[in-house]
């Protein structure tokens, strides 16, 4: 907490590169676990969550951080808190309905409605990042959020080819869709950043 | 795109930051404009162009 006083772009004494650097490592711990078949079943699921956790930590980090290079507006202020209000709906929803499941294995159509629960909060972050770029009036941001999005599709794109061919052949255990959109989050938080970098 | 806007900034002593907000936009914006890694829409031009009391081509220039 004295840290965030000291240094407003740090959350929970953590900058933005720190954060990024114990997601990095705590996604390859999950993708080790997993990939390596020592957990099974819904501990997979729950071994996937932690990485995500540390997503809106991240994801704050990175908003102050530009903030503090001068990377600021109304509408990108508005998205920042919008974002961090889905994401926690999205973690929260992710998490309960997981538990949910684990615990009383309900029917198809009850269990059709827990994924709905988990999906609105991941569309609601979509839409979100939709409105931004119809509310962002300053056109450079604009097309750094447009460039940064279009790298996370280049991203999840490539990844998912790759993954596809390699779990056809049998090389790769099969990856759960949902995962879809967290990499997207991943190759666009990576875009923002080279692009910050290519900008000093 | 070359352009004069940081020689032109600098003759009225304006920091970055006093143009982006002359211009309504970020400091970022300002910054990327200069240094020629953005080249901004013909609308943002012409509020530069109307800023300074230049045409645009006065302060943009062709490579």
């Amino acid at each position: 907490m004295h840290q965030n006083d000291t240094d407003p772009a740090k959350v929970w004494g953590l900058s933005y590169h720190g954060w990024a650097a114990v997601f990095v490592a705590a996604m390859g711990c999950a993708a080790a676990l997993n990939i390596s078949g020592v957990v099974q079943g819904s501990a997979r699921l729950w071994i996937m969550f932690v990485p995500l956790v540390l997503v809106p930590p991240m994801w704050i980090a990175q908003a102050r951080m530009l903030g503090k290079r001068g990377y600021s507006s109304p509408a990108l202020a508005r998205y920042n808190r919008r974002l961090g209000l889905a994401g926690f709906c999205y973690m929260a929803a992710f998490l309960s309905v997981v538990h949910v499941f684990d615990q009383y294995r309900p029917g198809p159509a009850a269990t059709s409605g827990l994924a709905v629960v988990a999906i609105l909060p991941a569309v609601a972050m979509i839409v979100v990042m939709v409105r931004y770029l119809q509310e962002e009036t300053d056109e450079y941001l604009r097309h750094r959020a447009t460039s940064a999005a279009l790298i996370g599709l280049g991203f999840v794109l490539v990844l998912g080819t790759v993954w596809g061919f390699f779990e056809t052949f049998g090389l790769l255990p099969g990856l759960l869709a949902w995962w879809v959109f967290p990499v997207w989050a991943i190759g666009l938080g990576a875009g923002n950043f080279w692009l910050a970098r290519r900008a000093q | 795109m070359k352009n004069r806007l940081r020689a032109l900034r600098a003759e009225r002593g304006w920091s970055q930051q006093d143009l982006a907000q002359r211009l309504d936009v970020s400091r970022q914006s300002v910054n990327a404009i200069e240094t020629g890694k953005y080249d901004p829409s013909l609308p943002l031009a012409f509020r530069i162009a109307d800023l300074f009391g230049l045409a645009i081509e006065e302060i943009f220039l062709r490579d």
